[in-house]
Formats: structure tokens, C-alpha cells, sequence
């Protein structure tokens, strides 16, 4: 039998397309890379953007082949290289009412994610707000802003005075079932995934290549940030004295104590750690070692006393599946990453 | 206080004790070649006439049109006047007759205009975490229920009553007026579906709970719930005298186009035992009341939850039937007992006190 060879071929060719990034070079975009030994999402960045800080575009692009395990980049594997966004308008929002019977809480000075003075109130509040618009039986809502993100939890969620709340972290309920927020919430499917960084002075030595780099290493966390990543069960560095965890009061002191040489690195996610780095006049100076740490998720919260507390939760990711399926999800988180690295240029 | 709200619970429950191992009335029916509704009526309830009994009880199954019964639809047929007997499923003819009798009792027998004349309220048990005379306050709806229409403070008084048969509720007990109000009762999608039985018959209160309704399946032998197209030619189970309405709606007409087999034992832990014996492919309940027995059956670690797909999402409600003489004025004094209870924290405290129990112990 005889294949029609040629024609194939030209099917499969991918589509290459050159697009201009604003501030930047060309983009070799809308294409699938096969990823090389010694590969970072770094370099890939550089090669199809011409920049390295463009990476998070191909983690978030790829979610569902870095997901999950190690999420590692394994050569051989296709990941797809998205063009950036442009201007994409935001979705009607017709359930988006004034004293909607559903409310929800959320603050500001958390941006990208969310807050009143970005583009769409932030990348977050704009997935949130599309998915509750495909979500069944949809119900109309309203957002609240509270920017003493300390009140959130308890009283104001914990006590309905919001039916849900947004952004929020889950810690590791399995390994702590006792923790306050996992008896009093449930916490719906990922809106999305954060990379967690760990932030080098640029001339350091320090590598970050397996677990293995970071027994007896100095890290600097924030004080009241999460700290599960670091003694999850294959890596226990806090609870077995593996490395010596520095809280300091801010991101910012972080940072300051990583120049002093006072630390190894500062982990903190990767937008808090280029927004910290850019407005501290530390570009160049501290630069993210090119391998995430660890990856967090950000959720949508409910009482679990909530009269619809599951049935809530349930529109919630209903929603959020229908728009991953549509690919409008994709759509949204790329246009807020090319505001946020614009922003930073 | 709690003696009054409760009173004629033992008084009905007392009687319905006594009636174990007799005969049965009411129960479900399968078409057979040859039949009609009026020949069914005339030989099940004595009364050709009876056929618009059967046909409101069964609406979702038989649609619009009364003569499009099928061979091997299985009807379900309402105990009136003690008809029919010796059916599958049917409930102790005492227990009806109890009911029956128990309840004008109440009004009636008391002597004073004042419990005559109260507003007398219709549960039952076996419906964890929501009703259940076990549970404290009766449960987290019994609970509500009870403040909501001790804020509404209704002059006439009011009392709860439990008939352990969720099956004899809407027929006869709610239908005949023999008691006002019921609870808690799903309703179906009333705009979508005006002519389902229950939309037909009966006038909703506002919401008290809303959840999941969901499959739970072997572990060892699960299905798959991907789409609704995973169902037709399944097995399910749902204890008698739950809705069905969820697996009968639009685009979806599983009973009326006989795309699965629902079995309705008379109990909840009855449909489990079907299940772990693979007699059904799945159970269809709302979660809490499927987690809560799948705890005390010890089947925790047999039975899978498919927690992303659910059925559907349902609301509690307290009904009254349309053809009650003061159904208007029995929804508004149960609506602003609701609203009052919300607005003063009341609501709050008993669903915080009740769900926190309940998850705690999931």
C-alpha cells in the first residue's frame, strides 16, 4: 500500500508564526518545541522570545504536562509555545450584579492576581469571574474588596458574611488535617498554579539542580508565609534540621538580608520575587535560579458550615473546567502575563 | 418547649411501630400487555376513575399523554383508602391507617380550638444529617424548621410530626390536607417542568440547604460518569419515596425512555446492600446523606464518590399542597420565619452547630 508520503508531511508541518512581542524581539510562537537535554523553561523562553523572563507564558501554556509529579521539563517531551496575548477584552459579566445574593471576598495589593487597580481587577478576579458566568445552575454574584486580607478568613468567610473568598493557598490538609483552614474550608480545583522561586544574588554559587543542592543551605520565607513546601514527605528540611529558615518580617527584609549575604536565597513565587526585585533596583543584582522549588495553588474558598457549601464549590469548578475546555482560561492568564512583564520592562 | 414541638410524634410513631410483618398498600407496579390506567385503576384501586391518581403520582414516568404506558414501565401507585395491596414496595396498611387516624386525632381529639386549629408539620426520619429523631433537634432541617416557625410565632401554634414513610407524604397525608406543611422536599425545576407531579401539585418555600446530589459506586467495580451518556443501561438505586426528577429532565429522560433500571427499596442503607452485593451499579443520593451512611455501614473504604460529577444540585424546601385552603398563608408564615431566623443569626448557629458535626465526622 502505497502511503501518500509528501502530502502528510506538509500536514504536519507546524505553522510557524512571527509575532512581535511589545519591547522585544521577534517570537517564534504557536509552535510545539521538543524539549533538549539541559533545556530550562528559561531557556526555552529565550529561544522562542528572545527574553528569559517570558517563561511563566510556557509553564502556564503547559500546565497539564508540568503538572502533577515532578513536573520536571523531560527531554523528548512537546511543550507548546504559546504567541503572548494581546488585548483580549474581558468577557461579559451579566451574573455580575449589584447585591447578587452570592458574594464574594477579595483584596487588593495582590497583583498580579488581584487587585482594583490592574487591568480586569486582576488575572485572578477575571478567571473567577468567567467561570462563575459558565457555571450550572449559575447563581448571581458580587465581588466584595477588603483589603485587610487578615479579616478574610476568620471572621468575615469563616462566619458568611461572604459565601466565598479568593485567592487562597491550601496547605497540605493530608499531612494536617488540624490545620484552622482545612477544618473550616473547602477548597475548590486550582484556579491556578504558582511557581515557587528561589532568588540568588546573581553572583552567587548557589544551584539549585535536585533536592540534594539544598541540606545545610541558609533560605530566607517571609514571616506568615507557607512553609509545607520545605518539609513535605521526601524532603522534611525543616522538621529534620536540614537547612536553617530565615523569617524575615517582609519580602522586601528578604531580599535585603540575600544582599547582605546574610542568607543563600529568598524563596518566594515567581511574581512576587520579579515585582520585589524590579521595585527594590535590584535587577541583575538577584536573579531567580532558573528551576521552580515547588508549585502552589491558588483556590477558591468556602465555609464548610456553608448552607451550599459543595454545591458553591461545584459551580465553581464546573465553570473553571468549561473554560480551560474553551480555551478562553489560556486566553485570560496570557494577557495578564504580558501586563505583568510589561509593567516590570 | 420541646415536648410540645414534638407531641403526636409518639402518638403516630407509637402505631406504626405495632405494624411490622402485615400487609402492605401502595407500592410499584409494572405495566403488563393489555393494560390501561383505568384498568389498572379498576382492578388496583376498585375505581376506574382512579386512573388520574395514577397518573398524577406518576407523571415524570408517563408524561402528558395517558396512553403512552408502555409494557414493563413500572408505575408507582399511592396507598388511598387502603388500595392497593400485596403490591412490591408498598408500606403496612396499619401504618397508612395510623397516619391516618393519628394525625386528624390531633386536631380534633385535643379538645382545645387551639390544637385543632395549630399548623401541624410533616417529617421523617432516615435522612441524615437533615432528619432523624436521633439526631439532636431531629436534625439540621427539624432544627430550622422548628426556629423558623417558633420566630414566625403563628398564632394558631404549630407542631412537628414524624411519619416514618417518606412514601405516604405528598400522597395522602400532604394531598388530603391531613397535614399542613412538609419537610424537606427537593424541588424539581418548576419552570422547565411545570407539569411534573410535584410542580403540578405543590408550592415550595424558599430554600433551606442546598448540595450535591451524587453517585456513589464500588470501588472495586466503579462506573464511569463522564458524561451523561455513561448512564443509559445502568442500575441505580434511590430509597421509595425520594425525587426522581433529576434523572427525568430535560435531555436527560432516563425513567421515561426506560434508559436505566431505578430500584427503590424502602431504606437507604437497603440501597447499599445492593450495591456491595451488585445488584446496582450505583446509588444516587445527596452526598451528606450518602457519606453519613456509608460511615455507619463501615463502607467507607468500599464505596467511591464521584464528588466531580455530581447528578445535580438540589435545594431543600418546605411544601404545602396547592389544593390546601391556606397554602398562601402557610408559605408566607414558613418564609418570614425563614428570612427572621437569617437576619438574627439564628440559621446560622444551627447549620454551623449541625455541618460542623457532620463534617468532623466524615
Amino acid at each position: 500500500m502505497a502511503l501518500p508520503v509528501f502530502p502528510l508531511f506538509v500536514r504536519l508541518m507546524p505553522v510557524l508564526a512571527l509575532a512581535l512581542i511589545p519591547g522585544s524581539a521577534a517570537a517564534l510562537c504557536d509552535v510545539t518545541y521538543k524539549v533538549q537535554p539541559g533545556d530550562t523553561l528559561f531557556s526555552i523562553s529565550e529561544a522562542h522570545y528572545g527574553a528569559r523572563d517570558r517563561w511563566t507564558l510556557i509553564y502556564y501554556a503547559n500546565q497539564g504536562v508540568l503538572t502533577g509529579g515532578s513536573r520536571e521539563l523531560e527531554p523528548g517531551r512537546e511543550v507548546y509555545i504559546p504567541c503572548p496575548a494581546g488585548d483580549v477584552a474581558p468577557d461579559a459579566t451579566p451574573l455580575r450584579q449589584a447585591d447578587a445574593q452570592m458574594t464574594l471576598l477579595t483584596g487588593s495589593n495582590y497583583s498580579p492576581f488581584t487587585d482594583r487597580a490592574w487591568p480586569g481587577r486582576g488575572m485572578v478576579t477575571e478567571l473567577v469571574n468567567a467561570a462563575l458566568e459558565l457555571s450550572p445552575s449559575p447563581v448571581p454574584y458580587s465581588i466584595e474588596w477588603e483589603d485587610d486580607w487578615s479579616r478574610h478568613l476568620f471572621p468575615m468567610l469563616d462566619g458568611k458574611d461572604n459565601d466565598m473568598g479568593f485567592p487562597w493557598l491550601r496547605p497540605d490538609c493530608e499531612a494536617t488535617p488540624d490545620n484552622e483552614r482545612c477544618k473550616a474550608f473547602h477548597f475548590s480545583d486550582p484556579l491556578m498554579e504558582l511557581p515557587v522561586m528561589l532568588f540568588k544574588r546573581a553572583a552567587s554559587d548557589f544551584t539549585y539542580e535536585s533536592d540534594a543542592d539544598i541540606p545545610g543551605r541558609t533560605l530566607c520565607r517571609p514571616s506568615g508565609y507557607f512553609t509545607h513546601d520545605l518539609d513535605r514527605g521526601d524532603r522534611r528540611w525543616l522538621s529534620g534540621g536540614k537547612i536553617e529558615l530565615v523569617r524575615a518580617e517582609s519580602p522586601e527584609a528578604c531580599f535585603e538580608r540575600l544582599m547582605a549575604g546574610d542568607v543563600d536565597a529568598v524563596t518566594v513565587n515567581a511574581f512576587l520575587g520579579a515585582s520585589k526585585i524590579v521595585a527594590m533596583g535590584l535587577r541583575g543584582k538577584a536573579v531567580p535560579v532558573e528551576k521552580p522549588l515547588s508549585h502552589e495553588a491558588l483556590h477558591v474558598i468556602i465555609s464548610k458550615t456553608h448552607w451550599r457549601g459543595t454545591a458553591h464549590l461545584y459551580r465553581v469548578n464546573a465553570g473553571l473546567r468549561a473554560l480551560r475546555a474553551s480555551g478562553r482560561y489560556n486566553e485570560i492568564v496570557s494577557k495578564h502575563l504580558r501586563i505583568f512583564w510589561d509593567q516590570l520592562n | 418547649m420541646r415536648n410540645t414541638i414534638f407531641s403526636g410524634l409518639l402518638v403516630v410513631c407509637g402505631l406504626l411501630a405495632q405494624t411490622a410483618a402485615a400487609q402492605t398498600c401502595g407500592g410499584s407496579y409494572t405495566v403488563k400487555p393489555g393494560d390501561s390506567l383505568s384498568e389498572i385503576a379498576d382492578r388496583l384501586y376498585k375505581n376506574a376513575s382512579m386512573w388520574t391518581a395514577i397518573h398524577s403520582n406518576n407523571l415524570e414516568v408517563i408524561g402528558d399523554r395517558v396512553d403512552t404506558i408502555r409494557v414493563g414501565m413500572t408505575l408507582s401507585l399511592g396507598c388511598i383508602d387502603g388500595h392497593p395491596t400485596g403490591l412490591p414496595g408498598g408500606v403496612p396498611v396499619e401504618s397508612v391507617a395510623a397516619a391516618e387516624e393519628a394525625v386528624p386525632s390531633l386536631r380534633e381529639g385535643g379538645g382545645t380550638a387551639a390544637t385543632r386549629s395549630r399548623i401541624n408539620i410533616l417529617t421523617a426520619g432516615d435522612f441524615e444529617p437533615f432528619t432523624d429523631r436521633d439526631l439532636p433537634n431531629g436534625g439540621l432541617l427539624a432544627d430550622v424548621v422548628n426556629a423558623a416557625m417558633n420566630k414566625a410565632d403563628p398564632a394558631a401554634g404549630y407542631a412537628i410530626h414524624w411519619v416514618e414513610d417518606w412514601g405516604s407524604h405528598l400522597e395522602p397525608l400532604l394531598s388530603n390536607a391531613l397535614l399542613d406543611l412538609g419537610f424537606p422536599w427537593y424541588r424539581p425545576d418548576c419552570a422547565g417542568t411545570p407539569d411534573s407531579y410535584r410542580c403540578a401539585n405543590f408550592m415550595f418555600s424558599d430554600p433551606m440547604f442546598e448540595m450535591l446530589i451524587l453517585l456513589f459506586t464500588r470501588k472495586s467495580d466503579p462506573i464511569a460518569f463522564e458524561s451523561d451518556a455513561d448512564i443509559p443501561g445502568r442500575t441505580l438505586c434511590r430509597p421509595r419515596g425520594y425525587f426522581t426528577h433529576d434523572l427525568d429532565r430535560q435531555g436527560r429522560r432516563w425513567i421515561s425512555e426506560q434508559r436505566i433500571t431505578l430500584r427503590r427499596p424502602q431504606a437507604v442503607a437497603d440501597c447499599f446492600e445492593m450495591l456491595m452485593e451488585g445488584e446496582v451499579d450505583a446509588v444516587a443520593l445527596n452526598e451528606f446523606t450518602g457519606r453519613t451512611a456509608l460511615r455507619d455501614l463501615g463502607l467507607k473504604d468500599s464505596v467511591a464518590i464521584v464528588q466531580a460529577r455530581p447528578l445535580s444540585i438540589e435545594g431543600l424546601h418546605v411544601l404545602v399542597h396547592k389544593s390546601h385552603p391556606q397554602a398562601q398563608a402557610m408559605l408566607e408564615t414558613i418564609n418570614a420565619g425563614l428570612r427572621g431566623i437569617k437576619d438574627d443569626g439564628t440559621y446560622q448557629a444551627i447549620i454551623d452547630r449541625h455541618m460542623t458535626r457532620v463534617w468532623s465526622g466524615f
